[in-house]
């Protein structure tokens, strides 16, 4: 099986005998090794909750951003390589922002999410006459993209490196991702508030944290109909903190 | 630009039932700069006689003057009045006379005739007539001017629904029109004698 | 004749591969359809005449630009205007009229000639409605991706600049654009003049179009720093009303903003013939009280 693997894993664009990409299942693997992030649905709004991994005390905390708002209706949570995560989310801003020239509307969660994922997997060689340089490997990054638009309301959508998505109800990502993920099964409902869900997100996220969870070490958004996309002030984080 | 629409004007000429009316804007520009609001274009030649003239403005004060003189020549040498079918021969030949340097101007005549009946006639700037039962047009808008006239014009109009379609005819035109417009003035042409009124316009 | 000469057999062997798919897109004049990726009106993402010199091609067959005639133009744009912005004490106010024409037939006297970029940026619009109208959005597409990025609302120098470098990029192309990009930012009320060539000035007062002469006239008689926010408002309709009256390109509506630190708001569209007889009316008041 070493083997096997060893002679078809180099190529991003060649399968393996079993049909595997592995490049892109590496991939999938680097986005284990990154910080927690969880995203919530519900019916009034959704709720994105990332952890943050302070290395060091001398660490700025509020310089490492992980929640990212790609226009007033949609916001996305990354976890795995941060830096492939800021060429995406600057590829769906101006998705977003085309949209709203071409159309004079919102760009819907899933039209986003979609046109994340066409980039996602746009690696490889490419052809010589490619005007865009292309990556040539997959995005080591995987995103939950929370939103609202008018067709089918507050969506919560999960993107892989292998450009893959699929709409969640509550989704786990990152390095506690199995732990949170049964935590979600067992305690999510549909009918639950914006609060309890805000409330959940970090008492999941404080259970898979190594760190004990404080308004520095973790990042809070939501997005609802009336207010759009809102990134949690140091103040917010620490009310829904002390509820827990 | 046409050297006809440096001053804009917009003049129409209708029919009713033993009446005919004329009726023109107020403006006097230089091309897009408005000038005056109380520019004459329409003029008296007799009691059952009115021309207006749309067109380059010196030329419509000259071709007035001319027409004036000739007109009361006419009226001293024959001991009669002109009939609007004489004036509109006399015009023409005056315009053509200008042919390889004419007059800058449109004319509409309007009158009535022996019969006392309605007599509506218009003319290029170098005299080739045209005559007509209904409506005939003049001026920067003359497209609006048609449209307005086909739509609003109806046989056997009297007076007063003359006066009110030339009135509403004229109006909706110049407001399409960037170089006419700024008030107007109809006179309705009867055999009891000649009502003037003055139309209150858009000032812009 | 359009990219690399064609040899028959050669080109067979490449079709299914890239080089066969990079070549067909080469001969393809135009293009096709086009689903840009990246920002929209970003310079080449437009199709120009296919003629050795495309910039004057388009001099030549529709250049409305640059203040130059339309004499012997085969495309003509819609245009003729007065639109005017200045800078006071109580902040920014942005007056424009509403007419638009094609020649001397007017096409529309309910146009929106002031357009709002985001709710802290407004630009006027003067020359081809089109080119200003879909300039100022890609502005305001641009500021809105600035916003995004920097975290930070973008000042109206800087706004007025993205737009006068999309102008520059596309200098003799026959754009025509005579635009006031206003705005209140860090730096406070801020008014720039940005036109089809690529001009951006930085001042008080601007006035753009063909009616401009008259508001000036008014503008450079009762203009002062100092004017209370009604007085502001009362000579910036005043102007327009002036423009409007004399200029034939100009009149319908005058629309009226005025821009405050928390951003714009609309203060009213009077219909300019109804101000005719209010300032007939104060005038003939006014003579007979001296």
């Amino acid at each position: 099986m070493y083997l096997t693997r060893s002679e078809y894993d180099r190529g991003v664009n060649t399968f393996s005998p079993e049909g595997r990409l592995f490049q892109v299942e590496y991939a999938i693997e680097a986005i284990k090794l990154g910080s927690t992030a969880i995203g919530l649905q519900t019916k009034s709004g959704t709720v994105l909750a990332v952890e943050k991994r302070l290395t060091s005390t001398l660490l700025e905390p509020h310089s490492v951003e992980k929640i990212a708002e790609i226009d007033v209706h949609i916001g996305a949570a990354m976890s795995g390589l941060v830096a492939d995560a800021r060429t995406l989310v600057d590829h769906a801003r101006v998705e977003a922002q085309n949209h709203r020239f071409t159309y004079d509307e919102p760009i819907g969660v899933e039209a986003l999410t979609q046109g994340v994922c066409d980039l996602a997997l746009s690696f490889g060689e490419g052809s010589d006459g490619d005007k865009d340089k292309r990556m040539s490997r997959p995005f080591g990054v995987a995103l939950l993209i929370a939103g609202h638009d008018d067709l089918h309301g507050h969506q919560l959508f999960f993107s892989d490196p292998s450009g893959t998505f699929v709409r969640y109800k509550a989704k786990a990502i990152g390095a506690g991702s199995e732990g949170a993920q049964s935590t979600l099964s067992e305690s999510y409902n549909e009918d639950m508030t914006l609060e309890e869900a805000e409330e959940l997100a970090l008492s999941t996220l404080k259970q898979v944290m190594e760190e004990k969870i404080s308004t520095e070490n973790v990042e809070l958004a939501r997005v609802t109909k009336e207010k759009g996309y809102h990134n949690a002030t140091t103040e917010e984080v620490g009310a829904v903190l002390e509820r827990l | 630009m046409s050297i006809l629409e440096y001053n804009g004007a917009a003049i129409i000429g209708m029919a009713g039932k033993d009446c005919v009316g004329i009726a023109s804007d107020n403006r006097l520009g230089i091309q897009y700069q408005t000038v005056a609001m109380d520019f004459k274009k329409i003029f008296k030649m007799n009691d059952r006689l009115f021309v207006g003239l749309a067109g380059l403005a010196t030329d419509v004060q000259t071709l007035d003057q001319l027409l004036r003189f000739r007109m009361d020549l006419y009226e001293l040498r024959e001991e009669r009045e002109m009939s609007p079918k004489v004036f509109t021969n006399l015009l023409s030949n005056m315009l053509y006379e200008k042919r390889f340097g004419p007059y800058f101007c449109e004319p509409i005549i309007a009158g009535l005739d022996g019969g006392g009946s309605p007599y509506l006639a218009t003319m290029d700037l170098i005299g080739a007539q045209a005559h007509s039962r209904d409506f005939v047009v003049a001026g920067t808008c003359e497209g609006n001017l048609y449209g307005m006239c086909e739509t609003l014009w109806r046989p056997d109009m009297d007076k007063e629904v003359l006066f009110e379609t030339l009135a509403q005819a004229l109006l909706a035109s110049v407001d399409r029109d960037a170089l006419s417009g700024w008030g107007g003035v109809v006179h309705i042409i009867t055999r009891e004698g000649v009502i003037s009124r003055e139309l209150k316009g858009r000032q812009d | 004749m359009f990219g690399p000469t064609l040899v028959i057999g050669n080109d067979i062997l490449d079709i299914g591969t890239s080089k066969f798919d990079n070549e067909r897109d080469q001969r393809a004049i135009g293009g096709g359809a086009m689903i840009p990726r990246f920002a929209f009106g970003e310079p080449g993402q437009f199709d120009v005449p296919n003629v050795a010199d495309p910039a004057h091609f388009c001099r030549n067959n529709f250049a409305s630009a640059c203040g130059n005639s339309d004499a012997n133009q085969t495309v003509k744009f819609a245009k003729g205007t007065t639109t005017l912005a200045f800078k006071f004490d109580g902040g920014i106010i942005v007056s424009v009229d509403s007419r638009s024409t094609m020649g001397a037939y007017i096409a529309s006297g309910t146009v929106k000639k002031v357009i709002e970029i985001n709710p802290f940026l407004l630009g006027t619009m003067a020359g081809g409605a089109a080119d200003c109208s879909f300039w100022e959005r890609n502005l305001g597409m641009q500021c809105r991706l600035y916003e995004l990025r920097n975290k930070k609302r973008i000042t109206v120098a800087a706004a007025s600049r993205l737009l006068a470098n999309t102008m520059s990029s596309y200098r003799g192309y026959g754009l025509s654009m005579g635009t006031m990009i206003t705005g209140w930012d860090e730096t406070g009320p801020q008014l720039y003049y940005v036109d089809d060539d690529g001009t951006r000035l930085h001042g008080r007062y601007f006035s753009v179009g063909s009616g401009s002469t008259y508001a000036y006239g008014v503008l450079d008689t009762y203009y002062r720093k100092d004017l209370t926010v009604d007085e502001a408002i009362d000579l910036g309709k005043r102007a327009i009303y002036h423009a409007c009256h004399r200029d034939a390109m100009s009149g319908s509506i005058n629309n009226l903003y005025h821009v405050t630190k928390d951003g714009w708001v609309k203060i009213h569209a009077i219909d300019v013939n109804d101000m005719h007889y209010e300032y007939l009316e104060d005038k003939k008041n006014a003579m007979a009280s001296s």
